[in-house]
């Protein structure tokens, strides 16, 4: 089984070369593609934190990329906004530090634009807001590094899989 | 149709009151209501930049402050909408006006 250890840096890489390849008047399914690699970059290095954290050491390494499956982007935008809004369910008010704030915004704006990309025909794109959603990105990914080690990053990782069942109670 | 809504977003957005960071190359910016995905109200705002913004003042880490400013203008009208915040340069709204994407 391929180590999954590259996939968010090569899919935010790839969003680059995709939103910078064309020359001239970018095509709008390489712009496209960009932006849904650049959510996929993010979303990848959350679960890959948050599989990692939850099945820990060598013995549990191989069952990562199946559990993987577990993980909606719904779940994910509700653990995001509920931190975003300092709020979570059940559990009620949380500290979040800036830089996890940060990350939880980005994951929220850049899924919903990655579901534009894909399903909304009528809107179109340019460069330069493509550009700044993968810089948005590359920030995130630079504040995921300063936070990921920090008690609230924790359980951000373990509420992207429970907000769900939290928020029925 | 025009709604309430839209009418605060413009006074909200409006450039020539909305105090974002200075110095800045932001000519126009532009607002959309819309449905996220999972059916919550929201707004898509564009900043748009003037053509001749240096590439260093278009680094994300400049613009973060004009963000900042329109999303807690957003915030502070009421609405309860998500702001997602893009930058477009000038040309490039142009051609999309004009139907050239």
């Amino acid at each position: 089984m391929g180590s999954s250890m590259p996939l968010p840096t090569d899919l935010l890489e790839q969003a680059r070369l995709l939103a910078t390849c064309d020359k001239k008047r970018p095509k709008q399914a390489n712009l496209r593609r960009a932006v849904s690699s650049t959510y996929y970059a993010l979303f990848h290095l959350l679960v890959r934190d948050s599989t990692r954290r939850l099945l820990r050491g060598r013995a549990q390494a191989p069952f990562r990329p199946g559990f993987a499956r577990a993980f909606s982007h719904l779940d994910v935008k509700r653990a995001s906004r509920a931190f975003v809004a300092g709020t979570l369910p059940v559990l009620g008010a949380v500290t979040v530090p800036t830089e996890l704030k940060f990350v939880a915004a980005a994951i929220v704006d850049l899924q919903e634009e990655r579901q534009r990309v894909d399903y909304d025909l009528s809107t179109r794109f340019a460069r330069g807001e493509v550009l700044s959603l993968i810089a948005r990105a590359e920030t995130a990914f630079r504040a995921w590094g300063e936070v990921r080690r920090r008690t609230a990053a924790h359980l951000f990782l373990t509420m992207l899989l429970a907000v769900g069942r939290l928020s029925n109670r | 149709m025009r709604t309430q809504a839209d009418q605060v977003l413009k006074k909200t957005l409006d450039l020539k009151k909305l105090r974002l960071p200075k110095p800045n190359r932001v000519v126009d910016i532009r607002f959309k209501r819309d449905q996220e995905w999972t059916g919550e109200d929201a707004v898509w705002i564009w900043v748009i930049l003037d053509d001749r913004t240096p590439e260093k003042e278009r680094a994300y880490v400049k613009l973060m402050p004009i963000f900042d400013a329109i999303e807690k203008a957003v915030s502070a009208s009421g609405l309860g909408l998500w702001p997602h915040v893009r930058v477009r340069m000038r040309s490039e709204q142009a051609d999309i006006d004009a139907g050239r994407v």
